[in-house]
């Protein structure tokens, strides 16, 4: 048995896991070069071809997919790339390779893949040097065709055993989407950080996880016994025994805790102490977590992020009008009467859509993406708003754009959800008269000048995580400037008293949904600062109402007046520290290691 | 063999789309195709290759068709790159 070993990494899902490590490899990662049997050449080059021909069959059904519902003009994208696939120019060198250097064929596709895209790099017209983004594109779709074909890959939907932590270097958004929960009961990762999709789908999920963890994959191996502390940070490999049954003690207190205050949250509201109803939503993707909402007394979703609707298919199936207004349609009716704001799609970003964009954005994260990739394909956000407005009389839908700069933007959306409106009526779909339309406020020109957006919406959504990413000019999936990632920076504060004064003077609704109003002590201060409205991750829903209740909003205010009178962030945070330990109930709870 | 030079008087030039449609002509025909600009050679049924040619509006290409469709394909070729690859531009 190896020596006991503790590393350090970044909570971002509170918890303890105690269990068997798995090594995850996500099949796009390793093309690790493999030495061929002079026997197994042949066979190689077999399943090369066969893998080509799959990448072919799938891009071309993808073509067809895409021409229907984007237009012909993205189809010729796929096209193209069905053609590099079946060029003998590529194909021709790739064989070679397999046979004369006798290695493995992801070696082989990689090696050549990467000369042809240096060749193309160095073009001097821009366009076609943007091809090499397509060669990368098609070379990950055959590596994903070989690594169907060979058994030795593992896929999540594959992961047997019991107790199991998954180790990672990294786990994307769609893996991390199909980890099976009753198998996997933690993981750890040596990257990512506390606002990367697989940290949030942890906190979804309810498993503790770590990231962030240096050298994890280096000290911990295949079947060692590892306890992830989700509230610490902390992984263990080979615990000693009466370590073990610290955190085994501490995850009974934990599971009874959790208990009552679900049990206290789903009786009813959160009243401050000094009588003021806050409403406290939850922020889902999956419907999947609408079981969730009403299990944790959520009073509602205060964001549905539907592009996961998208994402987690993994492929580029964007579902039709028809499927969209069914998913639509089962959340509102399954949480009625209860609220749910459903926002339009998020892609671009990140957030795999670069078959959408077309081609390589240099800063994606200030590209096209939200309204703008929405407003720019308006044949997809149209069965969008279609599918929306359909579904809209199943309960109580209210419909929030992302990414709004100004004015004239919301003045498009409201348009073309009017000519969805008349086309549904036209085809004699019954929809409500009035569908609130709202917007999020996250690109700081949007915040402001929301004295002139909030007349033209029926309610605004804080979207706290992009605002303190774009206002501070920090990418918050940039690990090497994460330290400056501050919710408690006084730009920030400034901004949130602003935007809440001028909601209030416009008489418009305002709520918050960015990750941030799941950690106590910041939830103090975006109370103090005149939020009535939250939304986070559900599991967080209890603790913040049980803190909410312990609380009076005067007392807020003048914790929030005296945040806005400092000038760092650090001094910021040190009051509130301050003021937390002075309350009578101090709950550090499950929101709070998201702003670790 | 046949041969020609052909110049290419659409705004892009060979880029993806238009190489796409090069390619899906020229291999409509049995016959070896091949495109040439400055003494570089390319298969006129490999999009890679014809993408590498990187060549803009106003580049003269040597197209050169061998086989028994030689003259059809050809003209085919010709055809496609007099009319500007059908682009609206």
């Amino acid at each position: 048995m190896k020596r006991a070993l503790s590393l350090k990494g970044i909570p971002v899902s509170p918890g303890v896991a105690v269990g068997r490590a798995v090594v995850w490899v996500s099949r796009e990662d390793a093309s690790p070069r493999r030495a061929l049997e002079p026997e197994e050449i042949e066979g190689e080059v077999e399943r090369f071809r066969r893998a080509a021909e799959s990448a072919v069959e799938e891009v071309q059904s993808t073509a067809v997919q895409v021409k229907e519902l984007l237009g012909p003009e993205y189809a010729a994208i796929f096209h193209a790339h069905a053609l590099f696939l079946k060029d003998r120019a590529f194909l021709g060198p790739v064989e070679k390779r397999i046979t004369l250097e006798a290695v493995n064929a992801e070696w082989a596709v990689t090696a050549e893949a990467d000369a042809l895209v240096a060749r193309f790099r160095s073009l001097p017209d821009e366009e076609l040097a943007h091809r090499a983004a397509d060669l990368e594109d098609v070379t990950q779709i055959v590596l994903k065709h070989l690594g169907e074909e060979s058994e030795g890959r593992l896929k999540m939907e594959d992961l047997s055993g019991e107790a199991i932590v998954l180790l990672a270097d990294e786990i994307a958004p769609s893996d991390a989407v199909r980890i099976p929960r009753d198998r996997v009961i933690g993981f750890a990762t040596e990257r990512g950080g506390a606002t990367s999709h697989a940290a949030i789908l942890a906190r979804s999920f309810g498993i503790p996880a770590v990231v962030g963890v240096p050298r994890l994959l280096e000290s911990v191996g295949e079947g060692d016994r590892v306890v992830v502390d989700g509230r610490d940070g902390v992984v263990w490999r080979e615990p000693p025994e009466d370590v073990v049954a610290l955190f085994r003690n501490r995850r009974e207190q934990e599971a009874r805790r959790e208990k009552s205050l679900k049990e206290r949250s789903v009786e009813g509201v959160a009243r401050t102490r000094d009588g003021v109803e806050l409403a406290v939503r939850a922020n889902i993707e999956l419907a999947s977590e609408v079981a969730d909402v009403c299990e944790y007394g959520a009073d509602g979703v205060g964001l549905f992020r539907s592009e996961f609707i998208y994402l987690a298919t993994g492929s580029l199936e964007f579902p039709d009008e028809g499927a969209q207004t069914t998913i639509y349609r089962d959340v509102l009716r399954r949480l009625a009467p209860r609220p749910v704001v459903i926002r339009t799609y998020d892609l671009g970003g990140r957030k795999g859509a670069r078959q959408l964009v077309g081609n390589d954005e240099v800063n994606p994260v200030l590209g096209l993406r939200g309204v703008r990739l929405c407003l720019a394909r308006p044949e997809m956000f149209r069965t969008q708003l279609l599918s929306l407005l359909a579904s809209a009389s199943a309960g109580d839908l209210r419909i929030l754009v992302p990414m709004v700069s100004g004015v004239e933007e919301v003045r498009r959306v409201r348009a073309l959800l009017e000519e969805a409106r008349a086309d549904l009526t036209e085809r004699g779909v019954a929809v409500p008269d009035h569908v609130p339309l709202g917007v999020m406020i996250e690109v700081p020109s949007a915040a402001v000048t929301v004295d002139l957006i909030a007349p033209e919406v029926d309610f605004l959504s804080l979207g706290t995580n992009d605002l303190i990413q774009y206002t501070l000019a920090v990418d918050r999936a940039n690990e090497t400037v994460s330290d400056l990632f501050c919710p408690h920076h006084p730009a920030i504060l400034r901004l949130v008293a602003r935007v809440t004064e001028a909601a209030r003077a416009a008489r418009t609704p305002l709520a918050i949904c960015g990750e941030m109003a799941g950690d106590p002590s910041l939830f103090l201060l975006l109370l103090g600062l005149g939020i009535r409205e939250f939304s986070m991750g559900p599991r967080t829903v209890p603790n913040i109402k049980e803190f909410a209740r312990t609380v009076s909003t005067q007392e807020a205010a003048r914790v929030a007046r005296a945040a806005l009178s400092l000038a760092t962030p650090d001094e910021v945070a040190a009051l509130l520290a301050l003021e937390m330990r002075e309350l009578p109930t101090v709950t550090r709870g499950p929101g709070a290691e998201v702003t670790a | 063999m046949v041969e020609e030079t052909l110049t290419l008087t659409n705004r892009l030039g060979l880029h993806a789309r238009a190489a796409a449609k090069l390619v899906h002509t020229a291999s409509a025909f049995s016959s070896s195709i091949t495109l040439a600009r400055e003494g570089d050679e390319v298969d006129g049924k490999s999009i890679l290759g014809l993408l590498l040619l990187a060549a803009g509006k106003g580049t003269s290409l040597l197209v050169r068709a061998d086989g028994s469709d030689e003259a059809a394909a050809l003209g085919a070729i010709r055809d496609l790159i007099a009319r500007r690859f059908d682009e609206s531009d």
